[in-house]
């Protein structure tokens, strides 16, 4: 098949959908009155002009940053205390509940102890963040292990291997996947918790796309242009990275059918 | 029969799992001696399965001593000995993470070959379970039919060249085809080391059994124990056909019928 082709079969479909996105949005501004929904054009110039003054691609850089960290902090804590859990069973029994609680704990909720804490800080945003996705994480990397099917490790001990060879030759490969699905989740969390934590919290100092929504309250056009920043980085991230992770580890164990 | 042609020895073993009432196995006497094929057959749920993987400690014996080599298994590190014993598991348990070469290549990672003489032993093992080498290495275990899988868990087993070979229903999922090219490569193999290496199959099939054993073992079930032996002195290799094999399989066939219909009736009025 031809590169062009390729691209059109690929992206032709979602290309067409955000085209009419577009045209339907364009339609109801055109349509309606009231100034609280600006058109495509307004929101585009207003993306323009925040890119123009540098105020839209500095709080991009700080919030991209802002993210890497915690999520890094998030996988690594999830990581450790998930293999912990999944291996000792009493220990799991014991603390799984307590990370569940967690879970399903609305992360806005840890706003307000956040800055009693940290203060109207940095530290306060990252730390919403951490606590927003590292349960998941935790779930997740616990799940995979135990789907892991008791087979595998049968016919490795049966071949002799033991120990950390076990571990490291088969049962953490096999458990990949789950542990793959984990780090989508938990990014996404770490997303959602981290736009909420500079939203709510913001400090002048630490400027991020949060926080840029909550100083242009007032400007629905700008707000719109946020928006759409923030937007697409959530869908570049899982396409471009979780997505193509995804694809790779299923098309190695053959589990993905190539049309 | 000298002490040392012996290679393993189960005395008076019982294996009763947890949770249940009637013994896997009980009462079990068993010898293998070296550079013989033997071959367990018997009703499901006998205890053939269980009597494979009391020998490589998979399991361990509710009662009585198994020995391998002369040595109490039980005092030899259940690893290494593991690593001796080739083991083709029933249901394959291929690692999906891992491709065909990978797979087939497990053991002599563990016990450290050179990647170069690795290589050299998945490639002469694919041509010898009749699967291309070019294109199979690189291949993960879910593009294979059930019947290439098991063939690359033979080969698995194979591979660091044990002397002995243990198969739990080692060519239950193959095609009439595919489990004849592996029959006569086990007669082949069995034939080139000259008397040292050891098999010891577990199969439904009786034709099999006779084709390959020097001894077959018939079991009962409920709980498993030894019901007969009957020895085979024919050359090898040996084809279905050949007078002896026919007789035999004949005579299985009856014993196991008697044995299916007295395990009935034993059901019926329990």
């Amino acid at each position: 098949m031809s590169p062009v082709r390729w691209v059109a079969r690929e992206l032709g479909p979602p290309l067409a959908g955000i085209a009419g996105l577009l045209v339907v949005w364009a339609l109801i501004a055109a349509l309606t009155t009231t100034s609280s929904i600006p058109s495509p054009a307004d929101v585009w110039g207003a993306f323009i002009e925040g890119i123009r003054d540098g105020t839209l691609l500095e709080a991009t850089w700080r919030t991209l940053v802002r993210l890497a960290f915690s999520f890094t902090v998030a996988v690594a804590l999830g990581t450790a205390i998930g293999v912990g859990l999944a291996l000792h069973e009493f220990t799991r029994r014991s603390i799984r509940p307590l990370i569940v609680a967690l879970q399903i704990t609305p992360f806005v909720a840890w706003v307000p102890i956040a800055v009693i804490w940290f203060g109207v800080s940095e530290r306060a945003v990252v730390f919403v963040a951490i606590v927003g996705a590292f349960p998941a994480m935790t779930l997740a990397t616990i799940q995979a292990f135990r789907q892991v099917p008791p087979l595998y490790e049968r016919a490795g001990r049966t071949l002799g291997a033991r120990g950390w060879e076990l571990y490291r030759q088969i049962i953490f490969p096999a458990a990949l996947p789950g542990y793959m699905a984990g780090l989508q989740q938990a990014w996404g969390f770490a997303w959602k918790a981290l736009m909420a934590g500079e939203l709510i919290v913001a400090a002048a100092s630490s400027s991020g796309l949060g926080h840029l929504l909550a100083e242009r309250a007032g400007d629905v056009t700008a707000l719109v242009a946020g928006l759409a920043v923030i937007v697409v980085i959530g869908v570049a991230v899982e396409y471009l990275v979780f997505g193509r992770l995804d694809r790779r580890v299923r098309r190695r164990r053959g589990l993905l059918l190539e049309g | 029969m000298t002490e040392t042609d012996v290679l393993i020895r189960l005395e008076k073993v019982e294996k009763t799992y947890p949770g249940t009432q009637i013994a896997a196995v009980a009462e079990l006497d068993l010898e293998v001696l070296s550079g013989e094929i033997l071959v367990l057959v018997g009703p499901s749920g006998c205890g053939k399965s269980t009597t494979l993987r009391l020998i490589n400690r998979m399991i361990e014996p509710t009662k009585g001593r198994i020995y391998f080599e002369g040595d109490d298994v039980t005092d030899v590190n259940p690893d290494e000995l593991r690593r001796k014993i080739g083991y083709v598991i029933q249901q394959i348990g291929l690692f999906p993470h891992r491709t065909i070469a990978e797979n087939i290549a497990t053991v002599p990672g563990l016990v450290g070959w050179g990647r170069d003489r690795i290589a050299a032993r998945v490639d002469e093992l694919l041509d010898m379970i009749g699967m291309d080498p070019s294109v199979f290495r690189g291949r993960y275990p879910k593009e294979l039919s059930g019947g290439q899988a098991q063939r690359v868990g033979v080969a698995r087993a194979l591979a660091a060249d044990p002397d002995v070979l243990l198969g739990d229903e080692p060519f239950g999922q193959l095609d009439a085809q595919a489990r004849e090219l592996l029959q006569d490569e086990v007669q082949r193999a069995w034939v080139a080391s000259e008397g040292r290496k050891t098999f010891l199959f577990v199969t439904h099939n009786v034709r099999e059994a006779a084709l390959l054993a020097d001894r077959v073992l018939v079991m009962s079930a409920g709980p498993g124990r030894l019901l007969e032996e009957f020895r085979i002195h024919a050359p090898r290799p040996r084809q279905l056909d050949d007078a002896l094999v026919s007789r035999v399989v004949t005579e299985i066939h009856a014993l196991l019928m008697q044995e299916v219909n007295a395990g009935v009736a034993r059901e019926m009025g329990r």
